[in-house]
């Protein structure tokens, strides 16, 4: 057999029998799933009843029912009761310290900064969730609203609510024209994709530098290099841990795709018999927390996005990136280890070749909101960091086909030529003991003969 | 008799450092040759040359009559002075993949090991990871996985340091066993004991230049200071007039019922000529000359050429 499969198939199979890697394949997307499930679980399951009291001093939201002295809300259809929160109401102040020792578990008080700017102080002893706030929030602001435009505008509440208008932006990108665009909720996930290029990368690129650090330090690569090219072992190594690491990404998306048909359908159900989990989808767009972007997600018309998302480009996509970047940071990596004793001399090769995959990371989260930034489309082809940056541009199809095959292009010929650079790090690095390797060092090294 | 190994004319430079001048050297085919040094020589810079895990900036390497090139790479075995495997490989998995590494097939490799690991009694050692074995059994191990492929030419690096009396032994007795089916050893050692004991020919490294080699009688006799020992009865004095002005009295000792004397020959004199003075008027019990050992000639020659220098 070919020498180098030979060097690959070891390098494989001696990382994937091993428990750590079955655990993590296994337990990897469950835990995942489990997490944004949870989180979502929490908030759905929670079925406690809220008590809320409305503190109105000034009189501007409740009315005195005059048959039973007893307190209303002024504005008919707000502050209902659900089968969640029980709204009373009072007009007497009341201190935060009577509301922790009384009954109420929500308060909710309506001070003159609230009249005026809208600004209220919400009083729990435990968080109630974002769906109750919610609720809570929107009957309160259009209580306010009735108020000011009745009380101070003297206006017919009903005329103003048809002059009233609500702005929605529906994203069209005229290369897609036909369809709407949710550029932000790609980017979510294609933010999801750089995060796993990112952390894949850096995972299997320290498995390749401890595994060469390991030959060289046991001193078995004296013995292999009199049988294989130290090139040869270099890529063997490489190539094998990199199959290591498409084999746990398969296995994730096999794995996360049935835990998440699971899932979906599971808690679609309980949405359909719910219905109200997501009342004002503008609300979540600015910003409703993980728990209701997820809820968003599983909302059979927001749902419609997450289809959009060509899944099998994608995937396409974070394949080659992830074997491009793969094999740019893994040959230094290779490099690096060659040129160390042992793992705690690497610190100080370590922090300029992590550098630019942390910057591609920190890049990424910031197209998120500004996904058409210059700076983005320039690390997007900057072949240290276009893996990771070019992950979350293609999700939210803020690239073109060409900006994607350059991008390609220049990591392939950088890759190849970091390779090449590696290569000769390592052929003399392997052999060289107890020598601190500095970096003038390194680039006598890359100038030796063979 | 044919030359397996030539090198010829061969140079190694790492940056400014030179790490072999104009090394020639002839390794014959079924002998075992000590490649000796003291550390820094640059015999490792050699001995990966010959395995071709570095080439060489000039000169050439001959195997067999032919350039040595990559395939050359199946009739060589090498045990490095450090040694070393997988740690958390099993041992028989680890022997099968090394052996392939050096061209042989999966299953004769398992045949082969089979045979070596029965031989040296370590079969059940097949399925442990070489972080359960001791030292001394790892070193057998790697043994096994530098000759199994059957080599022509052998490589062994301080084949014995780390092991006991016994397995030292051991591996002496395979090395004469190989040497004796026709297996041509390269020994590098400091144990000149060993060098003695196996070595036809000797190549001395110092400070990249090879100073001495040859076989290691013609070696002896080079270094020869036509010295002998004589134990005679009889008294000093009768002694020292027999020897006259040809002969030079070196050393003399007093011992129970016997003398010991150490004495040089000059000129073209003889054994013979000496034993025949002592004879007039002493008993003389025995006779010997003294030729250095090869721990005397390393130290001699190095001290020289760093005298020289």
């Amino acid at each position: 057999m070919n020498k180098i499969l030979l060097i690959i198939q070891r390098e494989y199979l001696s990382r994937v029998k091993k428990k750590s890697f079955l655990i993590m394949t296994f337990l990897g997307p469950l835990l995942f799933a489990g997490l944004m499930f949870g989180a979502i679980a929490v908030t759905m399951n929670d079925k406690s009843v809220y008590q809320v009291l409305v503190v109105d001093p000034y009189a501007v939201i409740t009315r005195v029912d005059s048959a039973n002295q007893t307190l209303y809300p002024r504005f008919v259809d707000q502050f209902k009761d659900d089968e969640r929160i029980i709204y009373s109401f009072t007009r007497k102040e009341v201190t935060p310290e009577e509301f922790k020792e009384g009954q109420y578990q929500v308060m909710l008080q309506v001070d003159d900064v609230t009249i005026n700017d809208g600004k209220c102080n919400f009083y729990y002893k435990k968080f109630p969730g974002e769906s109750v706030q919610r609720k809570v929030g929107d009957d309160l602001e259009i209580s306010l609203e009735r108020f000011r435009v009745v009380d101070s505008l003297q206006l017919d509440y009903e005329k103003y609510k048809r002059a009233k208008m609500n702005v929605s932006f529906a994203d069209i990108n005229v290369a897609n024209l036909g369809e709407e665009d949710k550029t932000q909720e790609k980017a979510v996930i294609g933010f999801v994709f750089a995060i796993m290029i990112y952390m894949f990368i850096f995972m299997y690129g320290v498995q390749v530098m401890r595994g060469v650090i390991e030959e060289k330090t046991n001193r078995i690569v004296e013995v292999i290099v009199s049988s294989v090219k130290p090139f040869q072992l270099m890529m063997g190594k490489v190539i094998g841990i990199g199959l290591v690491g498409l084999t746990q990404f398969l296995m994730w998306v096999i794995l996360s795709s049935i835990v998440a048909t699971v899932g979906i359908s599971f808690f679609s159900s309980q949405i359909a018999g719910g219905a109200a989990v997501v009342e004002n989808a503008q609300m979540i767009q600015t910003g409703g927390g993980q728990a209701a972007m997820m809820a968003e997600l599983m909302n059979n018309q927001a749902i419609n996005w997450f289809f959009q998302i060509n899944w099998t480009l994608m995937i396409s996509l974070f394949i080659f990136y992830f074997i491009g970047g793969y094999f740019l940071y893994a040959s230094l990596f290779a490099a690096i280890g060659a040129a160390v004793d042992s793992e705690t001399d690497t610190q100080q090769f370590m922090l300029p070749v992590s550098l630019p995959l942390v910057f591609g990371y920190i890049v990424s989260a910031m197209l998120i909101d500004n996904p058409e930034s210059g700076a983005g489309n320039f690390f997007a082809l900057f072949p240290l960091t276009s893996p990771v940056v070019m992950m979350v541009k293609a999700t939210m199809s803020t690239t073109s086909v060409t900006m994607i095959l350059l991008s390609m292009a220049i990591l392939v010929i950088t890759f190849i030529a970091f390779i090449a650079l590696a290569g000769r790090i390592y052929r003399v690095g392997i052999l060289m003991y107890g020598k601190k390797a500095s970096y003038r060092e390194l680039w006598k090294w890359i100038r030796y003969n063979p | 008799m044919s030359t397996l190994l030539s090198i010829q004319e061969v140079s190694k430079r790492y940056g400014s450092h030179v790490a072999l001048q104009n090394i020639n050297l002839e390794i014959q085919t079924g002998h075992v040759f000590g490649l000796l040094g003291p550390n820094g020589a640059g015999k490792t810079s050699l001995i990966r040359i010959i395995n071709q895990i570095t080439a060489p900036d000039e000169g050439r390497v001959i195997f067999k009559g032919e350039t040595l090139r990559p395939e050359h790479i199946a009739h060589i075995g090498y045990l490095p002075e450090e040694r070393g495997l997988y740690k958390k490989m099993k041992v028989g998995e680890q022997c099968v993949y090394l052996a392939q590494l050096k061209g042989l097939s999966k299953q004769e490799a398992v045949k082969r090991l089979t045979y070596w690991f029965e031989r040296f009694d370590i079969m059940a050692w097949w399925n442990k990871t070489i972080e359960d074995l001791s030292k001394g059994m790892a070193q057998k191990v790697q043994f096994i996985t530098t000759i199994l492929h059957e080599p022509e030419l052998l490589i062994l690096d301080e084949p014995f340091s780390g092991f006991d009396p016994i397995n030292a032994a051991l591996i002496r007795e395979e090395m004469l066993r190989l040497k004796g089916l026709g297996a041509t050893i390269i020994l590098s050692t400091h144990d000149m004991g060993s060098v003695e004991e196996l070595c036809d020919e000797i190549g001395l490294i110092h400070q990249s230049n090879l100073i001495l080699s040859g076989p290691v009688k013609q070696v002896k006799n080079q270094f020869k200071q036509h010295l002998y020992e004589i134990e005679y009865i009889g008294t000093a004095m009768e002694l020292g007039i027999a020897l006259g002005h040809q002969f030079e009295l070196m050393d003399h000792q007093v011992l129970d019922g016997f003398n010991k004397a150490k004495i040089k020959i000059h000129g073209e004199l003889k054994l013979n000529d000496l034993l025949r003075s002592v004879m007039q008027n002493s008993e003389i019990l025995s006779a010997r000359e003294l030729v250095p050992d090869m721990h005397e000639i390393f130290i001699q020659a190095v001290t020289q050429k760093q005298q020289e220098l």
